[in-house]
This record gives C-alpha cells, sequence and structure tokens, in this order.
C-alpha cells in the first residue's frame, strides 16, 4: 500500500509535483531558520528549523516513492535490491515518510510548549511512533495524532497571533489551519479518493501562504540592507 | 501598558546598552539601563558570555566590564529580520 493508492488516476504526477513543492518551500524555511539560530542561539528557533526539515523530508520521500509508483519504477529498484514484494517496498516508502512527519510535528508542538526539560518531548515521540507502527490501521492512526498535533499548533499561533497582532503570525495560523483541515481530508481519502486531490489543494494554500510569509521576511531584510 | 518583553527583546535591549556605551559598561550600568533585576541580569550576562555574545573583561582596578563581540554587533544588525521571523511563528 502506499499513499497514491488514494489518487485518482488523474492526479497521478500532480501529487508528485506538489509534495515537491511543499518539500522546497519547508526545507527553504528551516535553512533561514537555522541562520537565524546561528544569529541567536535561541533553542527554541532551533528545534522549529528541525522540525520542519523533518516534515520537509517527509515530503521529499513521499513525492519520490510516489514517482516510484507512478513510473513503475519501484518493480526495477524491487529487483535491483532483490526485495521480493513491490507492496513492501511501497509500504516502506509511507512508513518512513509517516516517521518524519510525526517527528517533525512532534518537535513543533514541543516547541510550542516553551518546555525546558526535554522528557515531554521525548515521551511523545516515543508514544506517538508506537501508537502508529504498532497499530493495525497505521495510517487512520497517523492521519489522527497528526491532525491533534496539527490543532494544538493552531491553537499555538493563534494565541500568538492575538499576542502579537502581526500581519505575519495571521498568516501562519491560517496555514496551518489549512494543514489541518488538508489532514483531515487525507484521513477519509482511504474511503474516498476526491479527498486526497482536495487534502493536497488545501496542503497547496498553506503552503503558499508559508511561502508568502518567508518572502515578506526576506524582502524586508533586503530593503533594509539597501537603506 | 507596556506588554512584557520577551527573551529576544530582552537580549537585544541588553546588547543595545553595550553598544551604546562603545568601550564597555560596567554591570551596575547595564541593570540600571535594562529595567531588569540584579538576577535576572546575571542570568542574562552568563547565557551572553556562554553564547558569545559579550566578552567579560577586567580593568585595571580589577572591576568587570562588558564588550560586545562580533556576534553581538550582527544579533543588533539582524534584530528585524530575528523579530519578524520569530513573531511570525511565536519563538519568542
Amino acid at each position: 500500500m502506499s499513499f497514491a493508492n488514494f489518487s485518482p488516476k488523474w492526479f497521478f504526477g500532480f501529487d508528485v509535483a506538489l509534495e515537491f513543492i511543499f518539500a522546497i518551500i519547508l526545507v527553504a524555511v528551516a535553512l533561514f531558520g537555522f541562520k537565524i539560530y546561528k544569529s541567536t542561539s535561541q533553542r527554541y528557533i532551533k528545534y522549529f528549523s528541525l522540525a520542519f526539515l523533518f516534515i520537509g523530508i517527509s515530503y521529499i520521500i513521499q513525492s519520490i516513492f510516489n514517482y516510484f509508483m507512478l513510473s513503475k519504477l519501484n518493480q526495477a529498484i524491487c529487483i535491483m535490491i532483490k526485495l521480493q514484494s513491490v507492496a513492501l517496498f511501497n509500504l516502506y516508502g509511507m512508513y518512513t515518510h509517516m516517521l518524519f512527519m510525526t517527528i517533525g510535528l512532534v518537535i513543533l508542538v514541543y516547541m510550542s510548549f516553551k518546555m525546558e526539560s526535554k522528557k515531554p518531548l521525548w515521551l511523545l515521540m516515543i508514544i506517538s511512533l508506537l501508537a502508529i507502527f504498532f497499530s493495525y490501521n497505521p495510517l487512520y492512526i497517523f492521519f489522527l495524532i497528526s491532525s491533534v498535533y496539527l490543532i494544538f499548533l493552531v491553537w499555538h499561533f493563534l494565541e500568538n497571533y492575538l499576542k502579537n497582532k502581526t500581519t505575519n503570525s495571521l498568516i501562519i495560523t491560517v496555514a496551518f489551519l489549512f494543514l489541518f483541515f488538508g489532514n483531515v481530508h487525507f484521513a477519509f481519502s482511504m474511503q474516498h479518493n476526491i479527498f486526497y486531490v482536495v487534502g493536497h489543494i488545501l496542503e497547496l494554500f498553506a503552503y503558499l501562504l508559508i511561502l508568502m510569509n518567508f518572502l515578506t521576511i526576506k524582502k524586508n531584510e533586503k530593503k533594509k540592507r539597501s537603506a | 501598558m507596556k506588554r512584557k518583553r520577551d527573551r529576544l527583546e530582552i537580549i537585544h535591549d541588553i546588547l543595545h546598552v553595550i553598544r551604546q556605551k562603545g568601550s564597555g559598561i560596567k554591570p551596575t550600568h547595564i541593570l540600571y539601563k535594562s529595567n531588569l533585576s540584579h538576577q535576572m541580569l546575571t542570568d542574562y550576562l552568563s547565557e551572553l558570555i556562554e553564547k558569545s555574545f559579550i566578552i567579560e573583561e577586567v580593568d585595571k582596578k580589577g572591576k568587570k566590564f562588558y564588550v560586545l563581540t562580533d556576534k553581538g554587533f550582527n544579533y543588533l544588525s539582524e534584530y528585524k529580520l530575528i523579530r519578524d521571523f520569530a513573531d511570525s511563528y511565536g519563538l519568542g
């Protein structure tokens, strides 16, 4: 089984492209975050950047495995690595995507708690991964758990917006709200594949908002340097 | 009523005070200008030394004073960018 199983045939390829775009945006923001961390040495910024990097990698993995399935390259790779089943290869891709995405979301949620101790981080990580990987329906549990994390993140960003009242913080709150609704749609895509498409579109809106915020901050940096 | 300063803002205010002095500043002067309690200032100064934003030196009379490093100057020049990024994601 793979994520692409939930895609309508006409959407094949579009999902690969969209996931790749999401990955580029996330990695760009993560690298920028690491640059800010270098200037500030503030650990929450490091966690944030790490989280975005993990989530970006999860989309790269998803995009690659979906492309393998679309192009039938997965069969050739299975022969090359002497793997008996293509379904098993697709499953590895799915589990790797879920692993990186879960780690990224857990780190983001932990960062939002602003706690000194690392114990809650490890606890959330272990519980989430055990629940997903030892479940009879790992995909469904993955979407459920990630939806819970995303709603907590929406809560955090909403509180941040109410505190700061800046346009940028509002953009990020709305972006994560789109991510939450997108994730919910993916959970339903196992029943009907149109939800897979809707989920991708909602994620596209979310990541375009994140990109818009990132470009605005970069533009202000350039304006300041030229002044 | 002015809102409570977050960590990034407090660091900015301390570094700004040190930069304003130019040649090095004593802890008591930072205390008056930064609007922090003695304990908080001590904690922040330790953190800023540990993270190489400032260095602690001793004058001929044996009195401590603080000077900005390149990293400290860099923080101040990039503060707007840091602020925008941190405010977007609640990283303050």
